[in-house]
């Protein structure tokens, strides 16, 4: 399979040199293999696109948009390029865009606390540099090893999003280019003033390129952009011992510590998320649940099951989250351990002793704030899985439809289809920005196959009912036609506004759409 | 069998961790990749999990021989960076099913010319260096040293085909013999009797020229009573101890790199260092020494999902993922030298850059082969170091080669070199 108008392939290989475009079928196929293409085919590959390409700047980016407009060729660009995302509603008359050649800290603003970044920086790259200036950035879920631009990856949310809040809201100027290939430079950049501000002086135009879940790759591209960055009260360099795979710091850093609080009820656990968050001590909150963190602090899925069993004679299958505090002074920190530990025993809950040991504190707390544990917590269980069932809200709604989300779960456990989590639950959540929002996802561990998948979307449709006859919120499951549609009618058919954007600013209709949504009426 | 990876392949998360260090460790955005191929041919193929997606696709007939597909799988050091890097998070197999990926191209008769030559050179002279079977003794001529095959020794040496051949490098293999003899070490060679050990040709996909050297290799000890190895060359420490051992040769082979030894011989007061060497050094962990150096570990299982669904071992499996290879003797012996300060490089261990010159890149793409080498010797500058110090031959040529191209003053020694001057 080669692209099909080879007009444009030659227009594109004129432009980039032919080290950078292949339509060879080996490395075709190594951007076909996705996770979660089994939710559309029988194999874990998607169909082939046409070509890859790899542009190296942004000159580069508007030639290649420029020539798929002229030859009518649908394009999709991709950062890291990890998962369905980056290859869905592809086929020989399209091709993709590989941002991995731009991967260039443009600029770290120490004053005006921001950072501009090209799409395959990833956050552990710019984390390390921000954390020699005393800084830090949100790092999203999914891993440090994925971009750092702030709106690569959906909403974008974190571990630490109770202090370093999420992509959508990080974001600051951007360098766009649109789906016709013009350059587009918003809020200030457009007017010359820098990159402090996405919103102007100069064009604002941040609630389009967000969409109520972002335009997943589905409008044109982002070539920089500006991020939010925090202060980081660390040391500019962690102190590592040990070989691979058992790493740890050499000693928790000096006003950090680490715990995680366990409660009697599921209500207990909000009210008192919500108390930490609301009082503005914690850097991080983060519901990771017994069985996630039993992987994540083994090497193996051998180890983990047995780490696993330990932790629950602990847990009792009482519901915690992990909480990590910091600060400036010794005094401040002490401060904050006394209304972290007055909040957690009013709310009649107790730390995880597991946690409190010196040798997991110093693994586990690094991880948090640098690894974020995708690979170990969610792909190695199974070798395959979805945590995208949740929703962004208040904290409390996003749990209580996990919560709810669980019974549902269970006809696919008992069927096998669905890991069984250990008899317990596989909810991860965040507060958000001091608890005044939230998150909750319902993870889904699932083998590679057929089965599990359909089983999987199943389940996904399903939840969004759940979300809709509950009135909960709009679930990241919903993109594309499918989704939007779907929800749409009960929100101001706000549906019916993104096909406009579309068609405005795509005439054409080249920026591959399967992700965000198509132009149809 | 490259299908029994299969469960490996399709595990793949292509979450990209095989192209950096791993990310616990990474400090500095300068020094973040680890994987040379990717980093230098960009495409998503040229990495760890996309050669594994290559394999899948090969294993389920997705896609067919083409000059292009070839350099794909050869244009990669074997140096098991990826390896590393995914297992971190993994239990999955990267490294092991590239070496299968190989085996099949050449059962399957898709060979690289280059290879081929080298391979033609060694069936005809038992060396990889393409030079004259009868030349290979001439690097000890004068050392007074004994051979295995007419007299008794307890300790054999390995110089191993680029220390035999490569005139330039022959003082390091010198001054190792001269500082085991120094020892009391009761130590022989093979002169011009020794062969490859036929761990390169395994990288390049020969499993039977590894077999045949293995069995020649495994029958002289064996008839010379020997029971230690020892050699300076860290493909040669690979072949002997893990690869030999993989295919069911070893035996209760002793076998030891120099650096090991060394380190033994000055921490038992056998060998003392008097002499100052005021030099700023940095170390390269040669990948065969290091990550890949670690014991070979059995396992004949099989893959269960039983009872929930999570994926596990049966019997339990012990992945190899770098944590035991040989990091810290070659260290310790560089701290020991009077004078010497020792710095480290930013990737190091089980998470270090290659030379460049393994997996036969050297031999069939010798500009990748600089390029990587020049990677890492400009790295080594950004410590402040004056020289470069490393414990394998290849690695040794790769990086004077490299310093030339580069007009640089950096001096590069193997490690005995340094030891012996201070004696």
């Amino acid at each position: 399979m080669a692209l099909k108008n080879r007009d444009a392939y030659k227009a594109l290989e004129d432009v980039l040199g032919p080290d950078y475009i292949s339509e060879e079928p080996a490395i075709l196929d190594t951007y076909a293999f996705q996770w979660g293409a089994e939710l559309f085919t029988s194999t874990p590959f998607l169909p082939r696109s046409g070509a890859v390409t790899l542009p190296g700047g942004t000159e580069d980016v508007q030639a290649i948009v420029k020539i798929c407009n002229k030859y009518n060729v649908r394009y999709k660009a991709f950062s890291t390029g990890w998962g369905f995302y980056s290859g869905l509603g592809l086929d020989d008359t399209a091709i993709q865009i590989d941002l991995r050649r731009m991967n260039r800290i443009i600029e770290i603003n120490e004053k005006s606390m921001y950072a501009v970044v090209e799409p395959y920086v990833i956050s552990s790259q710019l984390q390390a540099e921000l954390m020699k200036r005393g800084l830090n950035c949100n790092i999203i879920g999914a891993g440090c090893n994925t971009s750092a631009l702030p709106m690569a990856a959906h909403q974008g949310l974190g571990h630490t999003a109770v202090s370093t809040s999420y992509g959508d809201r990080n974001v600051l100027a951007v360098e766009w280019v649109l789906p016709d290939g013009e350059l587009l430079k918003l809020g200030t950049l457009g007017s010359g003033a820098g990159w402090f501000c996405g919103d102007g002086p100069g064009p604002s135009l941040r609630g389009i390129l967000r969409g109520p879940q972002s335009v997943m790759g589905g409008l044109g591209v982002f070539t920089k952009a500006a991020t939010k960055i925090y202060p980081w009260y660390g040391p500019p360099r962690q102190e590592v011992e040990g070989v691979s795979p058992n790493y740890k710091l050499k000693e928790v850093p000096k006003n950090f510590s680490i715990h995680y609080p366990i409660f009697a009820t599921w209500g207990k656990f909000l009210e008192a998320a919500l108390e930490i968050s609301e009082s503005k001590i914690a850097m991080l909150v983060d519901r990771i649940s017994p069985p996630m963190l039993a992987q994540a602090l083994t090497a193996s899925n051998d180890e983990g099951a047995e780490l696993f069993a330990r932790i629950n004679e602990e847990t009792r299958g009482r519901p915690g989250f992990v909480v990590i505090l910091t600060s400036e002074s010794d005094a401040e920190l002490a401060y904050k351990e006394k209304v972290l530990a007055h909040i957690v025993k009013e709310k009649e809950g107790e730390y995880l002793a597991f946690i409190e040991q010196d040798d997991v504190k110093r693994e586990y707390l690094w991880m948090e704030l640098r690894v974020t544990m995708p690979l170990r917590e969610v792909f190695r269980s199974t070798g395959r899985f979805l945590g995208s069932i949740g929703d962004s809200a208040l904290f409390q709604t996003s749990v209580r439809m996990m919560i709810e989300a669980m019974e549902i779960k269970k006809e696919y456990q008992e069927k096998k289809l669905m890991r069984a989590d250990d008899g317990t639950d596989c909810i991860w959540g965040v507060t958000i920005e001091s608890g005044h929002t939230g998150h909750a996802e319902q993870v889904v561990f699932v083998h590679p196959t057929p089965e599990a998948w359909k089983a999987l979307a199943e389940f996904s449709e399903r939840c969004e009912d759940l979300a809709l006859d509950k009135h909960y919120t709009v679930p990241i499951t919903v993109w594309g036609d499918r989704g939007h549609d779907k929800f749409g009618p009960y929100l101001c058919n706000y549906h019916n506004w993104l096909r406009k954007f579309k068609k405005s600013f795509d005439p054409r209709g080249v920026s591959e759409p399967a992700m965000y949504i198509s132009a149809k009426e | 069998m490259l299908e029994s990876y299969r469960e490996y392949m399709i595990r793949c998360a292509r979450c990209s961790n095989c192209k950096y260090i791993p990310h616990y460790i990474l400090q500095d955005y300068n020094y973040t990749y680890v994987c040379p191929s990717i980093t230098r041919y960009n495409f998503h193929a040229y990495s760890g999990g996309g050669r594994l997606i290559t394999a899948l696709s090969m294993t389920d007939g997705r896609i067919e021989y083409t000059d292009k597909l070839l350099d794909i799988i050869y244009q990669c050091q074997m140096c098991g960076a990826c390896d590393i890097s995914c297992k971190y998070g993994n239990d999955l197999e990267v490294l092991q099913p590239l070496y299968d990926l190989r085996i099949k191209c050449v059962s399957d008769g898709q060979l690289n010319p280059a290879h081929m030559m080298v391979i033609e050179g060694l069936r005809k002279d038992d060396n990889m260096l393409q030079k004259p079977k009868a030349e290979r003794g001439k690097w000890a001529e004068g050392l007074d040293v004994k051979n295995i095959n007419e007299e008794k020794a307890d300790v054999y040496y390995h110089a191993g085909c680029r220390y035999c051949f490569d005139e330039e490098l022959w003082p390091a293999a010198r001054s190792a013999v001269n500082l085991l003899k120094k020892a009391g070490v009761d130590v022989g060679i093979a002169g011009k009797d020794e062969t490859c050990c036929g761990g390169r040709a395994y990288d390049l996909g020969y499993l039977g020229e590894l077999t045949k050297y293995a069995e020649n290799n495994v029958e002289m000890l064996k008839t010379a009573g020997i029971k230690t190895v020892v050699t300076s060359c860290s493909d040669c420490y690979h072949a002997f101890k893990v690869l030999y051992d993989k295919i069911g040769m070893k035996g209760d082979l002793e076998v030891l790199h120099i650096t090991e030894y060394l380190d033994r011989l000055i921490k038992e007061g056998k060998l003392k260092l008097s002499k100052n060497l005021p030099m700023i050094a940095t170390y390269h962990d040669p990948c065969h020494l290091g990550r890949l150096g670690e014991p070979w570990i059995h396992w004949d299982g099989k893959i269960k999902t039983e009872p929930d669904m999570r994926v596990q071992h049966e019997p339990k499996k012990v992945f190899r993922r770098g944590t035991y290879g040989v990091y810290e003797p070659p260290r310790d012996v560089l701290r020991s030298i009077p004078g010497l300060r020792f710095v480290e490089m930013f990737r190091i261990k089980e998470y270090t850059w290659c030379c460049g010159a393994g997996g036969g890149v050297v031999d069939a793409y010798p500009d990748f082969s600089m390029w990587t080498a020049i990677e890492r010797v400009k790295e080594a500058r950004d410590t402040g170091a004056e020289a470069l110090v490393t414990a394998c031959p290849w690695c040794v040529r790769n990086f004077k080669d490299a310093v030339k191209e580069l007009g640089d003053t950096l001096k590069v020694y193997d490690i005995a070199e340094l030891v012996e001057q201070c004696i």
